[in-house]
């Protein structure tokens, strides 16, 4: 029998029947994100500029604590989903595509998650009387999610490493080596980066954002976010997903 | 190399054999020592502390032949500053911040950029190559300016 | 007629830590045989079956499964795991759509047949038996056009209607082309299924007879097994 079988379709169903219970927490944070920005909106109305100042770090505050406890959330979603799941080790498509399965479905929540609550926070932001370009913010919020994109690719690697050492006592080893090996790649991607920025790729410009029509980002030095980090975020997934295909192909159940 | 240092390495070393025996997937094993030897090299791409303090702002850079240099820099890629030769030299890719010169003789001086603003005492400059004389203290300002090359002292040229 | 070997154990040892599995086991699964695993829990038989299926690499020796090594034939392996429960909201329904994109050899209208034969309720797996589980697991592993089937303990732990009813499926099923493998402790359950009965004990082959040989000196298969474990 040599027909093939597209399995990614039936992987990515799988994911979301998984997922379902994690899925529907997500959405409660940003129904929860909705009741801040509309608060937020009835409460803006008539402040002085300093009280708009203290709503806005507020609301602020509290979309960067969404946003951390959604990317969590999502990892620790990710870590569950491929428990007691040995049976899928037998299974005909090779393991880079049960990876990418997990990767694109993960990745496509955290666009989705990232994008409807930087949405929420540009009309948010436009009930200050801030002018700040809807395009610019949901821009921002996938260059957020394209860093995070190694940080899930990592979360996967982790787990399959896990499934391998399962079987012997050293499992606890393996967790500390890396916890510690991720740690130590993160600081080195950081530093790569931070010693090439600007330097060989267009910037990810900054959102226009005006207020009573002055440019805020005017003495600004630069134009724009780098996007060479991006481009090493990319390189680091890729490399990460294969790595964590060939430990699924070659693990121990 | 201190004994904590040694015993560090001794410690990596054994778990990495350990994990290398500890799985029979050969990919699992070579990221695991990959991990190991992640934690082991504090410094893969060198001089990170150099690197680090390159990038600290308000950095007096000091009497350099007669050139009094200091610097508010915000954003500087690929920055080279020093003396070269007789005359002190500032070099980046990409350059944001300010550079107040003071001289204690009237010296030479060639400024080049390629793109983005650069002023002189509040005087904007056109893109490409200038020279001139500086006379006392001279402010120079930058915003997003790329290419620059900013030569002060004797023999200085936009090459 | 010589057939064809489809898998091979050769001096096969497979090691848990300190713990020994499998020792020195060989074994040549023809084509079209149906093989009985037989031995007491612990005997090796769930290694011996996860070395054939490629989810386990063995310490020493060789496995291969159609010249290859298991991993690389699994698309002509129908592993059914005893351990493996699946997803607890999964539908017979589910099962299918599941099945037909992970496996290019499943068939559907085969599979309909079998779930209709196994009285599997379309009903999430949390809310069937466990026999009602068993079946539905075997349902999903026979509808496929394996050349291998390796069957871990289709029967342990199942009720007695569910075992007959597997039992009858199986034999329904048997394919001549297709070798299957089915380990069981239920020896009595399983006699006069299998061609040829394989024996394990602590790990070690203690016996390998042809069913038919075993009739002809008119012992059952239980008998034999009783005189390994003696």
């Amino acid at each position: 029998m040599n027909a093939r079988v597209n399995a990614l379709p039936t992987l990515l169903w799988l994911e979301l029947r998984k997922q379902t219970g994690w899925l529907m927490v997500l959405g409660g944070i940003l129904a929860l994100s909705v009741v801040v920005v509309i608060r937020v909106r009835q409460e803006a109305g008539g402040r002085s500029l300093n009280e708009l100042g203290e709503l806005f770090a507020v609301q602020f505050g509290l979309f960067a604590l969404a946003a951390f406890a959604g990317f969590l959330l999502l990892l620790i979603a990710l870590g569950r989903a491929g428990r007691a799941e040995s049976w899928l080790l037998v299974s005909v498509p090779p393991g880079v595509t049960h990876q990418l399965a997990r990767f694109f479905f993960a990745g496509a929540v955290l666009l989705v998650f990232a994008e409807v609550l930087a949405g929420l926070f540009w009309w948010g932001a436009r009930g200050f009387g801030l002018e700040v370009s809807l395009l610019g913010t949901l821009g921002l919020a996938l260059y957020a999610v394209i860093l995070g994109l190694p940080v899930l690719a990592l979360a996967l690697l982790g787990q399959n490493l896990t499934l391998a050492y399962g079987l012997s006592r050293l499992g606890w080893l393996s967790g500390i080596a890396t916890v510690l090996g991720v740690f130590a790649l993160l600081g080195w991607f950081f530093e790569l980066s931070a010693r090439t920025v600007y330097s060989f790729l267009p910037v990810w410009p900054f959102p226009a954002l005006r207020f009573q029509g002055v440019d805020l980002l005017r003495e600004v030095p630069v134009t724009g976010f780098p996007s060479e980090p991006l481009f090493y975020a990319l390189v680091l997934t890729a490399l990460v997903i294969v790595l964590a295909g060939r430990v699924w192909d070659e693990v121990e159940a | 190399m201190s004994i904590w240092t040694i015993l560090w390495w001794a410690l990596l070393a054994v778990a990495a054999i350990a994990l290398w025996r500890g799985t029979q997937s050969p990919t699992a094993k070579a990221v695991m020592v990959g991990a190991l030897l992640l934690v082991a090299l504090p410094d893969p791409l060198g001089n990170r502390a150099a690197f680090w303090q390159s990038l600290r702002e308000n950095q007096v850079e000091g009497n350099l032949n007669g050139v009094v240099v200091e610097s508010r820099r915000s954003v500087c890629v690929f920055c080279t500053s020093g003396m070269q030769s007789e005359h002190w030299q500032l070099t980046a890719r990409f350059l944001s911040g300010s550079y107040a010169l003071s001289v204690r003789q009237p010296q030479p001086y060639a400024i080049a950029f390629r793109s983005g603003r650069v002023l002189r005492d509040g005087q904007a400059l056109t893109p490409g190559c200038m020279s001139g004389t500086l006379e006392a203290d001279t402010l120079f300002d930058f915003a997003r300016a790329e290419r620059v090359n900013l030569q002060v002292g004797p023999g200085a040229s936009c090459r | 007629m010589v057939s064809e070997v489809l898998a091979r154990l050769q001096n096969v040892t497979k090691r848990y830590g300190s713990r020994e599995g499998l020792h020195g086991l060989s074994l040549e699964l023809p084509q079209g045989q149906a093989v009985g695993l037989l031995g007491l829990n612990g005997a090796g038989k769930t290694t011996a079956l996860k070395l054939l299926a490629g989810l386990l690499v063995p310490t020493a020796g060789r496995v291969e499964v159609l010249g290859k090594q298991p991993r690389q034939a699994r698309a002509n392996i129908a592993f059914l795991s005893e351990s493996d429960g699946l997803y607890p909201w999964l539908t017979p329904a589910d099962g299918e759509r599941m099945m037909m994109g992970l496996y290019p050899d499943f068939r559907p209208g085969r599979y309909q047949e079998l779930l209709a034969f196994l009285e599997v309720p379309a009903r999430p797996i949390k809310t069937l038996s466990k026999g009602q589980q068993g079946r539905l697991r075997l349902a999903m592993a026979l509808a496929r056009e394996a050349k291998l089937y390796l069957l871990d303990e289709p029967l342990a732990g199942i009720d007695l209607i569910s075992r007959d009813r597997i039992l009858r499926a199986l034999v329904q099923e048997w394919r001549e082309e297709a070798t299957v493998v089915l380990s069981t402790h239920e020896v009595a359950e399983a006699e006069g299924m299998f061609d040829r009965a394989v024996f394990l004990k602590e790990g070690k082959l203690a016996l390998d007879a042809q069913a038919e040989d075993l009739r002809s000196q008119g012992k059952s298969v239980v008998d034999a097994f009783k005189e390994v474990l003696a």
